[in-house]
């Protein structure tokens, strides 16, 4: 909350008020005062769908007309108690909530995904040594790594749709840290993981298809393909313990 | 804007995953054989059909969870394990009912002119 800047609320507010006002559901704070809850809803000024809102005009709490009293320097600190920053500040709030509650979420579905990861990566080895790499050629280990390898990829999106449905309350601005270092950890992951299904499909199928030729050189793409997936998915885990 | 920007981005990821997975799902088995002869041979022109397509996991030793009661590398049996001949009954009608290779349930077996030249090979007795 702290790094929030002043303009950013205000206009934000200046956004969501009409919204909440529509809603004839003013958000319930410590501070709003009397007067706002006591007056009918429709007194409140309400910007016609497809016009830009008024961002310059007073608040809703004031007699004022709305006209051309604009504020170019952003509101003050001592003028935002005003009922729009109350809005503005319960909305954020609310968004700040279901950003953590997703957030969460997707930590839990993270660890689980980096968990069957895991055990993917080491079935899938198993199965590689058992079939190109000197083993038995039986094939024991390819039932068990598929049965792996789909629920992880199921994870691994669900995980990823979490972290991008999370929503947004406010900007910040980019810059070296665990956040960043999460991200890019994350983005690798997920270029690994489309590669990963790809390949893993390719191999697969052309074994179905008892096509031999090129098909160690696959399978050993998408073995090291999946470890560098991992590891980066390590990266991203670990990234926030720092 | 925020929120249609953020289904943007999960619709672009799950479009993406679905051209990945189609593009991956490209033909991965050999191409069909061109001519089917019309009195094929096991050794000319059966054997290579079944390497392109079959002898991944039915050579020997079999492989991939193959039984090992048979091979089809070979012709006739060998060391008790059964060749060829003995299976070819059993080899044609798997393969015109894309039963196998695996892949033929997705359009990726021996393809048309390959069961032909294994028609072919049945009506003349399965010769050598």
């Amino acid at each position: 909350m702290t790094r929030i800047s002043v303009p950013w609320l205000f206009a934000l507010g200046a956004l969501l008020v009409p919204l909440a006002a529509r809603a004839q559901k003013p958000a319930p704070t410590e501070n709003e005062s009397a007067p706002m809850e006591s007056r009918p809803a429709d007194a409140t000024p309400v910007v016609p769908s497809g016009r830009l809102p008024d961002f310059g005009s007073a608040p809703a709490s004031s007699s004022k007309p709305a006209g051309l009293d604009f504020n170019f320097f952003g509101a003050e600190p001592g003028a935002t108690s005003s009922t729009d920053s109350v809005a503005k500040n319960a909305n954020v709030d609310a968004l700040s909530k279901k950003r953590r509650h997703r957030l969460e979420i997707h930590q839990t579905l993270g660890i689980a995904t980096w968990v069957l990861m895991g055990a993917s990566c080491v079935v899938g080895q198993l199965n590689y040594n058992d079939l190109y790499g000197g083993g038995s050629g039986r094939g024991s280990y390819q039932m068990p790594h598929r049965l792996l390898v789909y629920p992880t990829a199921a994870l691994f999106t669900a995980t990823g749709i979490y972290a991008l449905l999370a929503p947004t309350p406010y900007q910040k601005p980019l810059r070296f840290d665990t956040a960043l270092v999460h991200r890019l950890a994350a983005i690798g992951a997920t270029a690994g993981m489309l590669a990963e299904v790809a390949l893993g499909f390719i191999t697969a199928r052309q074994a179905d298809a008892g096509n031999s030729s090129g098909l160690k050189q696959m399978a050993q793409a998408h073995q090291i393909v999946g470890w560098t997936t991992f590891g980066f998915m390590t990266a991203a885990g670990v990234s926030w313990m720092f | 804007m925020l929120k249609q920007n953020r289904n943007l981005r999960v619709a672009r990821l799950l479009q993406s995953l679905l051209v990945v997975l189609t593009a991956s799902l490209s033909a991965c088995a050999k191409p069909d054989i061109a001519t089917v002869p019309a009195h094929p041979t096991f050794e000319l022109d059966v054997k290579p059909l079944l390497a392109d397509h079959c002898l991944l996991c039915h050579g020997y030793p079999a492989t991939r969870g193959a039984p090992t009661s048979f091979r089809l590398d070979v012709y006739a049996t060998s060391g008790g394990v059964q060749g060829a001949y003995e299976q070819g009954s059993r080899l044609v009608k798997a393969t015109l009912n894309d039963h196998m290779p695996p892949a033929a349930l997705w359009g990726e077996g021996v393809g048309p002119n390959g069961k032909k030249l294994l028609q072919n090979w049945q009506t003349d007795g399965y010769p050598d």
